[in-house]
């Protein structure tokens, strides 16, 4: 074997014989620390001069060992696999964290300095333990995201200012139009002799509140850059100036009645009022090209589609989610009293179970039954209403495919109830009689083919609306401390709209309901 | 590096993202939300979500923004997440200015220039955008440690030398949105005799060195993270030996597509089953049986449907309420498990089938033989009688042709013999085919040779592994596995910090100065591995194995311009330039 030019196995550096790569070992890769943890004594000769050589090596670069734990023979174990450390299987401290390890739970390689912290620049390789190399940092992370938002908006505030300006002066010359024709209209409607003179009045302030662009230089549409001619003619829209086509499948321009232009922009400060002075029936109309009614009213029947109360399947969705929320607060609280009680049960199984416990829990398990029965029905309303449209059906579709799932998850946990139920059957018939109902009533309401009483029903109801408003409350009561202002506006209103829905189901209940 | 776990990240980040401000005109009731994806992102999230995570972050619509018929609806909330393309961006502008829903939050799935923003931003007049992000997963994730960019070699090479200007920019972005979903930033390395190999090297070289301090800014690593981008055509056998691992197989003789499998021309199959979706993060058997072949799988799929008997056995007495309940709570993982069984035992029985009308058996034999042997007359032999036989079909007949003449270059005469011996039994093109192939491998073979490392790790645990088999009395299944990838010996050599470095040669993204071969690198701890061409599942085994091997010492990720099979492999030599 070639004993020249032997390799570090570890960092690969190349040394000339066996001493200077065991040398290195030593103090580069702490191997000479490994005899001190197991006690031996070092046997090997060394002669005077390497002596010297290396205790000067090993005093200028001694990694930290402060921190290591103590060998105990007979008693250290290896923190991975728990055996008793010993000469066969290795005890190695992790040069990072001191710990014990056998050596072959010691795997991994690791740049420290001499203070044997994480220094991936400058640091040498030692053994580390499993723990201390996944968690060095950026090992285990993945994931990168890079938040645009706020360069968004900058760039988007900075275009909208001149856009806003724009629309301004838009609004601004519409207003001024509206009130002007309708004002002409109202002095000279009455005479017919006087109808030319309107007409004539409305071209002049139809070309001082806009100036009109000169169309006898003007060869193409603005819009859809066809030109003009004999088939295609000039106009002007009335708001920017510009001369536009008047084609009906380009819908570049378009004459729309004045009243429904003012109901689209009810916003905007009219000197007249529709209804009040009746101009949906007034003969006026306005032209306007494509660019100016989007700028005009793309925005505001957004704006007014957005602020539209919920209703249809958006408003039984809403209500959906309100009951999965107590649903979801019930639940955790139930599994607990279920748990305690499996252990009471296991542990004293001869002895008769507490009947406060034991009533407390069926007590929540019927309000929970109640809550899903109230959360089933919503979800048939709400696939009973005709949908509007395509997308209102494949929301039905696709709430009916969750809340299926979402009772098929939650509702486990109440079967459990019955089975312990059980024992005290056989102790007492009454028992075994209570206990019979609730399971036959758990599986109709599995099957879904649950027939309840109106009466029922309403109770039910009523009950679920009564706890939902007190979780509201005390919501309230925490965001108040929370100084969660704007939240609480949204909560009391919905705390009056749940105190709305009770005051009907009780008047609905009669004498029936509960206080 | 689990890819999965990347995958998750994101879809998680997008599916409970909520509005960073407090809009006016936001009805503070909105919750139902609607994904707007395009035909970029739509696979990638099929690929790793499932319908029902979806509805349960109350997603009850998806829809494609390619789509002009969508419905106005503005109390719904849209998911936005889109590849930042000029055809998608064209899209979104348009749906921002007349919006059709109440709020938008969008995410990219790569890096969006500065000119892309300032256009979003502008066309957004309503202010109906609450949020913009950018994450990283414009790749397709198959396996938790194997991705693929789904190109076909016509998508991004002019030539077989030669990108085509969009297929390298393509692949650069999804390349450097691997590196950034792992928050990787790679020393790269590549194959140095391949110009396409060198060209990709140097472009992703460049966008990290322009990224630097935007997205590359990671913590620095005691070892450095290796990119190691490889061409198929230097391991061109890998892809043309039949192969015997489940997820292979399934691959070969019937196809998957981004993790669907169409059963639908399989004889009397039932129609639930015609596609049915197979991912290892959602079937667990699936997950646990993908890398076992054939013969391991036999046994699992027998335990398998032990299981399912015993489940069904203990319902089929339903006679009281009590039964009832204890059916009713099963009854979501019974449904689950019923659903899997048929379907595993449908591709199975599939595979056995066509296992038997190909003559795979007797075909594999020989490839592994012809791979693995080096001038045995007895294989050349036997490569004649097969050769001579009617019934197996012509595709085969020239795949063995070919994996015959990579390792016999020298052998003038018995080359001359199969051409004489292909023309009788081959169409004039396939023979001309074969030409083409000699030639286009006639040289590197000798350098694949001179390389060869017979100690490495994974040999050793491949001849262990045929040694259990042997013990097991199966001799027969130990011949089908002779062949190790061209990857093994890679993955041994990086992990002895022993790669060649004549062959490899190196682009230093950290800046340091290399000081000819006296500077000696430190092992790597990550390594990710790109096959331009395409790579293989049964490369992606030996990347799952080495990985379990290594135990975190070395965690390797594998991924391809496209996964292959042998058809799409040779496909793909017939039509390059």
């Amino acid at each position: 074997m070639d004993l020249e030019n032997v390799s570090c196995p570890i960092c690969l550096r190349k040394f000339d014989n066996l001493q200077a790569l065991n040398a290195h070992l030593d103090v580069e890769h702490g191997f000479n620390d490994n005899e001190d943890s197991l006690g031996s004594n070092d046997s090997r000769l060394v002669n005077g001069k390497q002596k010297k050589a290396r205790s000067v090596d090993s005093s200028a670069q001694k990694l930290k060992r402060s921190h290591w734990e103590k060998f105990k023979k007979g008693k250290s174990c290896c923190h991975t696999c728990g055996r008793t450390l010993n000469n066969n299987i290795g005890a190695i401290n992790c040069r990072k964290c001191g710990k014990l390890y056998c050596r072959r739970h010691l795997p991994n390689m690791i740049k420290l300095n001499l203070s044997a912290q994480y220094d991936p620049r400058n640091g040498k390789w030692y053994n580390c333990c499993h723990d201390c190399f996944v968690t060095k940092p950026g090992y285990n992370d993945y994931g990168e995201v890079i938040d645009l938002t706020p360069e968004f908006f900058k760039v988007r505030n900075i275009k909208r200012e001149d856009k806003n300006l724009r629309l301004l002066q838009l609004e601004n010359r519409f207003v001024r139009l509206v009130d002007g024709l309708i004002t002409l209209y109202n002095t000279y409607s009455r005479s017919i002799i006087h109808n030319l003179k309107m007409n004539s009045e409305m071209s002049k302030l139809e070309r001082t509140v806009t100036p009109w662009r000169d169309d006898r230089s003007v060869l193409f549409c603005n819009i859809c850059s066809e030109p003009f001619g004999l088939l295609l003619r000039k106009h002007h829209c009335r708001l920017c100036g510009m001369v536009v086509c008047d084609d009906a499948n380009r819908n570049c321009s378009n004459e729309i009645s004045i009243g429904y232009l003012m109901s689209a922009a009810s916003d905007l400060p009219f000197e007249y009022n529709i209804q009040k002075d009746d101009l949906l029936h007034i003969p006026i109309s306005i032209r306007l090209c494509s660019h100016c009614i989007d700028m005009l009213f793309i925005g505001r029947k957004f704006n007014k589609d957005v602020r539209m109360p919920l209703s249809g399947i958006f408003a039984k969705y809403d209500s959906m989610q309100n009951i999965s929320k107590v649903i979801d607060s019930l639940l955790p609280i139930f599994e607990d009293s279920l748990n305690s009680l499996k252990v009471e049960t296991a542990k004293d199984s001869e002895n008769t179970l507490d009947p406060k416990n034991l009533n407390d829990l069926a007590r929540l398990r019927h309000k929970l039954l109640n809550s899903f029965n109230l959360y089933n029905t919503l979800t048939r309303q709400l696939l009973s209403v005709e949908p509007q449209s395509h997308l209102e059906r494949q929301l039905q579709n696709s709430i009916k495919i969750a809340s299926a799932a979402y009772i098929n998850e939650k509702i486990l946990p109440l079967k459990s109830l019955p089975a312990i139920l059980n024992p005290e059957g056989h102790k007492t018939n009454e028992d075994g009689q209570k206990a019979e109902p609730e399971v036959k009533k758990l599986s109709q309401l599995m099957i879904e083919n649950l027939t309840i009483k109106e009466v029922k029903e309403l109770r039910e109801e009523l009950m679920v609306l009564k706890e939902q408003s007190y979780l509201i409350e005390s919501t309230i009561q925490d965001y108040k401390k929370q100084r969660r202002l704007e939240e609480i506006v949204t909560l009391n209103k919905n705390l009056e709209e749940l105190h709305s829905r009770i005051h009907t189901v009780q008047s609905k209940l009669g004498d029936h309901g509960f206080n | 590096m689990n890819l999965f776990d990347v995958a998750d990240f994101y879809i998680n980040k997008i599916v409970t993202s909520q509005s960073k401000l407090s809009v006016a005109n936001v009805n503070e009731h909105q919750r139902i939300k609607v994904l707007l994806l395009d035909k970029n992102t739509t696979p990638t999230i099929s690929l790793c979500a499932t319908q029902s995570e979806l509805l349960k972050h109350e997603i009850y619509l998806v829809e494609r923004i390619e789509n002009e018929q969508r419905e106005v609806s503005r109390h719904l909330r849209c998911l936005v997440y889109v590849k930042p393309t000029e055809e998608t961006l064209q899209h979104l502008l348009r749906e921002l200015r007349n919006p059709r829903y109440g709020e938008y939050q969008i995410f990219f799935s790569n890096i969006v220039s500065k000119s892309q923003l300032e256009r979003l931003a502008e066309s957004d007049d309503l202010e109906a955008v609450t949020k913009v992000e950018e994450i990283f997963q414009d790749f397709f994730i198959l396996n938790q440690d194997l991705f693929s960019f789904d190109l076909q070699p016509r998508e991004f090479l002019s030539n077989k030398l030669v990108w085509s200007e969009g297929g390298l920019t393509k692949c650069t972005n999804s390349l450097v949105s691997v590196l950034l979903s792992l928050k990787i930033k790679p020393d790269i390395r590549y194959e140095g005799a391949s110009k396409i190999c060198e060209r990709l090297a140097k472009e992703v070289s460049y966008e990290i060195g322009k990224n630097e301090r935007t997205f590359f800014d990671f913590p620095v690593m005691d070892s450095t993270p290796v990119l190691l981008i490889l061409d198929r055509n230097t391991d061109p056998i890998t892809p043309l030996l039949q192969p015997w691992t489940y997820q292979s197989m399934i691959n070969e003789y019937i196809g998957i597509k981004r993790n669907i499998v169409d059963l639908s021309k399989v004889p009397r199959i039932d129609k639930d089953l015609e596609k049915v979706t197979l991912s290892s993060k959602q079937d667990a058997f699936f997950r646990d049986t993908m890398y076992l072949n054939f013969g391991e799988l036999g046994d699992k799929v027998k335990q398998y449907v032990t299981t399912y008997k015993d489940k069904t056995q203990t319902n089929s007495q339903i006679n009281s309420i009590e039964d009832i309940k204890n059916f009713i709570e099963k009854y979501p993982e019974f449904r689950k498990l019923s659903g899997n069984v048929a379907k595993h035992m449908a591709i199975v029985g599939e595979l056995d089938r066509q296992l038997k009308i190909k003559n795979i058996w007797e075909i594999s034999e020989i490839e592994q033989n012809l791979s693995a042997h080096d001038a045995n007359e007895e294989d050349f032999s036997d490569l004649i009688k097969l050769l001579q036989n009617e019934a197996v079909d012509k595709y085969y007949k020239l795949k063995l042709a070919c994996i015959y003449s990579l390792n016999n270059q020298t052998s003038s005469d018995k080359i001359r013999q199969l051409v004489e011996i292909l023309s009788q039994q081959l169409p004039p093109e396939d023979v001309n085919f074969f030409h083409k192939f000699k030639s286009l491998f006639s040289r590197q073979d000798k350098m694949t040779q001179s390389n060869h490392d017979k100690d490495d790790i994974l040999t050793e645990l491949a001849r262990r592994f045929n040694s259990r088999m042997n013990s097991k009395s199966n001799t027969a299944e130990n011949v089908y596995m002779q062949h190790i990838p061209e990857i093994s010996s890679l993955l041994t050599d990086l992990s002895k910090n022993a790669l060649f470095r004549d062959r490899f040669k190196e682009i230093d993204t950290q800046g340091h100065r290399v000081i000819g071969n006296q500077q000696s690198k430190d092992i790597p701890q990550d390594v990710i591995l790109f096959v331009i061409g395409g790579v293989t599942y049964e490369e992606a085994r030996l990347v799952h194995d080495f990985n379990g091997t290594m135990n975190n010492r070395m965690r390797v990720v594998l991924g391809g311009t496209s996964i292959l099979s042998t058809k799409e492999y040779m496909d793909s030599i017939r039509s390059a330039k």
